[in-house]
């Protein structure tokens, strides 16, 4: 299914397109994909730290109350937050092959599931953390 | 729905198919960059939050001597939040825009986060010197 990134593409010159133009088009798609890409890391990152910084603070507690087979609010979000990250970092290949056959047919279509896909993760998230920190004290 | 089964319009083709694509694209990334900046508020406001936290733990107390900490982190990460969901309304603006090949920068958005930014910085350094060693 994924094309072979060296072969040249064999569709015929998008319409209303010079060549250049084309190429210019394929590498900003690339350079999209590269911001979804720095966008995961940035989640994968985020709930790294939200789950280990929750750990870290559980193992200070005087004295000890959870047990430590039990998952923490905080590393749950922390994993969710981590688990988006690869959920966007999936759609954004997806993505990238779409535009990708889309500007070689020449008919771009700025289709923005994606992102819909990306906030319909982060809000909810963002809210959990959010009453996470004031419930949590 | 969602952008999927419209067939492209000859709107925004004003300075040709391949500038529009390009713009479609370039608006994605600017979406992209804004969520950054709204994830990295929440992140900054969890770690102020968890700080005060740790503090409190290696001190023994029962509770924070700086409950203002606590506040400080749940704005910043509410601030976050608002901000990618300002991006995504920003998104589909900027979308409606290009293809009606009128597009009209907006500066409102950018100048408030700049401000914000900045005055966060002060309140930063203000709650850092009140704070102590």
């Amino acid at each position: 299914m994924i094309p072979d990134p060296g072969r040249p593409s064999t569709a015929p010159p998008a319409q209303g397109s010079s060549e250049s133009t084309r190429a210019r088009e394929h590498l900003a798609n690339e350079r999209t994909m590269l911001a979804w890409t720095r966008t995961s890391l940035t989640l994968i990152g985020l709930g790294f730290v939200v789950a280990r910084f929750g750990l870290f603070l559980r193992a200070l507690e005087q004295p000890p109350t959870a047990s430590p087979s039990h998952l923490s609010v905080s590393a749950l979000i922390g994993i969710a937050l981590i688990v988006a990250g690869m959920v966007a970092a999936a759609a954004s290949l997806v993505r990238f092959f779409r535009a990708r056959r889309q500007i070689d047919e020449g008919c771009y279509r700025a289709e923005y599931w994606p992102e819909l896909l990306l906030l319909a993760m982060i809000a909810p998230l963002g809210v959990a953390l959010a009453v996470y920190l004031a419930v949590n004290g | 729905m969602l952008g999927l089964g419209r067939p492209p319009s000859t709107a925004g083709r004003g300075g040709g198919e391949g500038v529009r694509t390009r713009d479609h694209l370039a608006n994605v990334r600017t979406f992209l960059a804004w969520t950054r900046v709204g994830l990295a508020m929440v992140g900054l406001g969890y770690v102020v939050d968890r700080f005060d936290l740790l503090e409190q733990s290696a001190r023994h107390r029962a509770l924070s001597a700086h409950p203002e900490s606590r506040a400080l982190g749940l704005a910043m990460v509410v601030l976050g939040g608002v901000v990618y969901l300002g991006a995504f309304v920003r998104l589909l603006v900027a979308r409606r825009m290009i293809e009606r090949a009128s597009f009209r920068p907006r500066p409102s958005l950018d100048t408030a986060l700049t401000i914000v930014a900045a005055l966060g910085g002060g309140i930063f350094v203000a709650y850092l010197i009140h704070v102590g060693g």
